[in-house]
C-alpha cells in the first residue's frame, strides 16, 4: 500500500432496515448500522476510538459525538461531522483510513445516515422572497433544485459534446436493477426495460426520474482499523490500497472549470498514482450513482474506458452485470438498493472481496475501485483483499 | 406568466452587477492581475488569486453552453411556471465564463452551440440579467 503511513484495512460493514418509510427515527438507524458493522468486525464499542460521519445538517444524522455517547465509548480519540460538500458517505471512510493511518487512531466508526425527507433534494421548498449570497445568482431563476438541474445539464452537454446517446444514461439505471434483484436489502428490485427507462418521468429535460437515485431511510456504517489488528479479527481483511479526492479548478457544480467530470479526472489521476494496481486490474467497480452522468464521468475518469468511449464500451450493458467482465454496482447502487448516500458503495466492495456476496459475488474478486460524488467534492479509493 | 421570482440581494461584492443590470447591461468581474474575468463575482480571482478586480461591462452576447427544461418546480414561486428553461450561457469574451439563466420566449430544450443575447427583465426596483435565443 502506498501514500499511507500505516496499512489500514475495513473490518466490519454494516446496515439498518433500508425503506421508503422505515418509521425509524435517525439515532434509531444509526445505532443499528453502527451495532451491525461493530459485530461484524468481532469487535465491542470500546474498541472504537475514532467516529466519523457524513450529513446535510437538517436533523438527517446524529453528530459523531451524540452516537458515541449511544455506544458508551468513554472518550474518543478523533471525531469530525462532514458536512454536505465533503465526497459523500466515502468522505467519513477517507478522514478514517488517515486518521489510522496516521497513528491519531486505532479503530474508527464511519457512518452515514440519510432519512427520505432529509435527504429528498427534489422536494418542494417554500417560496423564497430572498436570495443573499451565491443564491442571489441561482434562486431567482428557480435554481431550487440546485444538483438537479446541474445533472440534467450535464446529460445534455455531455452528448452534444462527446457524442453517444440519452440510452447509454439508461444503460446505468437497466444495470442497477439487474444487480438488485440479487440483494435483498434493495428496494427497486424488479426489471428495467430500456423502453421503460426512455418512458419514464422527465424531471428536467433531458432528466429522467430513472437517472436519479431513489430516496430511503436508512443507515450504513463501516469500521477502519489497522492491517495489524486486522490479522486477528474473523473476516478476510480487505486493505485500503489507495485514497485520493479530486476538487477540479474553480470548484463549483455549475461554474467550474470542467462541467462534465469536475474533480473526477485529477482525482482518479492521484489515485491510479498511489495505487498498487491499476484500472486493468479491477474486479469489481463500486461508482457513485446519485445520478446517471457521474457513473459514467467515473467510468471514463477512472480510465474504465477512454473520455467520451462509454457509449462503444457499455455495449448492451452485458459487460457491467451479472457474470459481465466489469461488474459495476453489485449492490444495485443507489438507485436500486436505495439512497444511503455514498458509504454503502465501499460496504459492497468489502463484501465483494470477502466473498460474501451469495447470487451476486463476482467470482475470484481481489481489487476493488469505489467513487462518491462528483464535481468539487469528488473521492475514491482502491481496496484489494489481504 | 408572472413568477413572484426572489428578490436577489446585492451584497459588497456582487452591487455592481445588480448597478449595471438596473442599466440594461451585464457586467463581470476582470482581474487586474491575469486579465480574466469571472463569475459569479468573487473577492479574488479563481484563476490566480489576485484581489484587484474591476467590473466590466460585456456584449451580453454569448451561446448555449448546457440546457434543461424543468418540469417540476423545486421553490413553491415556480410552481405555475412549469415547464421553465434555465441554462448555461457561455459568454463571448472568454471560453469557459458561464452565467445561470432562463431562456425567455422558449419552453423547448434549446440545442448546445445555440446563440443567445441579453434580455433584462425589469422588476420594479431591480432587473434580471435573461437571455433570449438570437432572432426569437
Ligand atoms: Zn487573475
Amino acid at each position: 500500500m502506498s501514500g499511507l503511513t500505516r496499512d489500514v484495512a475495513v473490518v466490519g460493514i454494516g446496515y439498518s432496515p433500508i425503506g421508503r418509510d422505515t418509521g425509524l427515527d435517525p439515532r434509531a438507524l444509526t445505532l443499528a448500522a453502527c451495532h451491525a458493522a461493530i459485530a461484524d468486525a468481532g469487535l465491542t464499542a470500546t474498541d472504537v476510538d475514532g467516529i466519523v460521519e457524513y450529513q446535510f445538517g437538517q436533523g438527517d444524522a446524529p453528530s459523531a459525538t451524540a452516537t458515541q455517547r449511544m455506544l458508551g465509548i468513554p472518550d474518543l480519540h478523533m471525531y469530525n461531522d462532514l458536512m454536505g460538500t465533503a465526497p459523500s458517505g466515502l468522505g467519513g471512510a477517507m478522514d478514517a483510513a488517515m486518521a489510522v493511518a496516521s497513528g491519531v487512531c486505532e479503530t474508527v466508526l464511519v457512518y452515514r445516515c440519510i432519512t427520505r425527507r432529509a435527504g429528498h433534494t427534489g422536494a418542494l421548498r417554500p417560496a423564497a422572497t430572498e436570495a443573499p449570497g451565491p443564491a442571489q445568482f441561482h434562486l431567482p431563476y428557480g435554481y431550487g433544485g440546485g444538483i438537479i438541474l446541474a445533472m440534467a445539464m450535464r446529460k445534455q452537454r455531455r452528448v452534444a459534446e462527446l457524442g453517444g446517446s440519452y440510452e447509454d444514461y439508461g444503460q446505468i439505471a437497466l444495470n442497477a436493477r439487474r444487480w438488485a434483484a440479487r440483494n435483498e436489502r434493495a428496494v427497486l428490485r424488479q426489471p428495467l426495460t430500456m423502453d421503460d427507462y426512455l418512458a419514464a418521468r422527465p424531471v428536467a429535460d433531458p432528466l429522467l426520474v430513472l437517472d436519479c437515485d431513489y430516496p430511503v431511510d436508512g443507515a450504513c456504517a463501516v469500521i477502519v482499523t489497522t492491517r495489524e489488528r486486522a490479522a486477528d479479527l474473523p473476516h478476510r481483511p480487505v486493505l485500503v490500497d489507495a485514497l485520493a479526492y479530486g476538487t477540479g479548478a474553480e470548484p463549483d457544480w455549475l461554474y467550474g472549470a470542467d462541467f462534465l467530470f469536475g474533480g473526477t479526472r485529477p482525482c482518479a489521476q492521484r489515485l491510479w498514482s498511489r495505487a498498487s494496481v491499476g484500472p486493468g486490474d479491477v474486479d469489481v467497480a463500486q461508482l457513485y450513482d446519485g445520478f446517471t452522468h457521474i457513473t459514467i464521468s467515473w467510468i471514463e475518469a477512472l480510465g474504465l474506458c477512454g473520455i467520451g468511449e462509454f457509449h462503444d464500451w457499455v455495449g448492451d450493458g452485458t459487460r457491467i452485470g451479472p457474470g459481465g467482465d466489469q461488474p459495476l454496482n453489485t449492490h444495485g447502487g443507489q438507485l436500486a438498493e436505495g439512497r444511503l448516500h455514498g458509504l454503502a458503495f465501499l460496504a459492497e466492495a468489502v463484501a465483494q472481496l470477502r466473498g460474501d456476496c451469495g447470487d451476486r459475488q463476482v467470482p475470484a474478486a481481489d481489487v476493488a475501485v469505489v467513487a462518491n460524488a462528483h464535481g468539487p467534492q469528488s473521492g475514491a479509493m482502491v481496496l484489494i483483499g489481504a | 406568466m408572472a413568477i413572484d421570482r426572489p428578490r436577489p440581494l446585492p451584497d459588497e461584492v456582487s452591487a455592481f452587477y445588480w448597478e449595471a443590470a438596473g442599466k440594461g447591461a451585464l457586467a463581470v468581474l476582470r482581474c487586474d492581475e491575469c486579465r480574466r474575468m469571472h463569475h459569479p463575482p468573487d473577492l479574488a480571482c479563481p484563476h490566480c488569486g489576485a484581489t484587484a478586480l474591476r467590473p466590466e461591462t460585456v456584449s451580453g452576447r454569448g451561446t448555449v453552453f448546457a440546457a434543461t427544461v424543468a418540469r417540476q418546480a423545486f421553490d413553491r414561486a415556480f410552481v405555475d411556471a412549469v415547464p421553465f428553461t434555465l441554462a448555461l450561457v457561455e459568454l463571448d469574451e472568454q471560453p469557459g465564463l458561464k452565467v445561470l439563466t432562463n431562456l425567455v420566449g422558449t419552453t423547448e430544450l434549446v440545442a448546445v452551440g445555440t446563440p443567445v443575447e441579453l434580455a433584462i427583465e425589469p422588476h420594479g426596483d431591480w432587473s434580471l440579467p435573461q437571455f433570449r435565443v438570437v432572432g426569437s
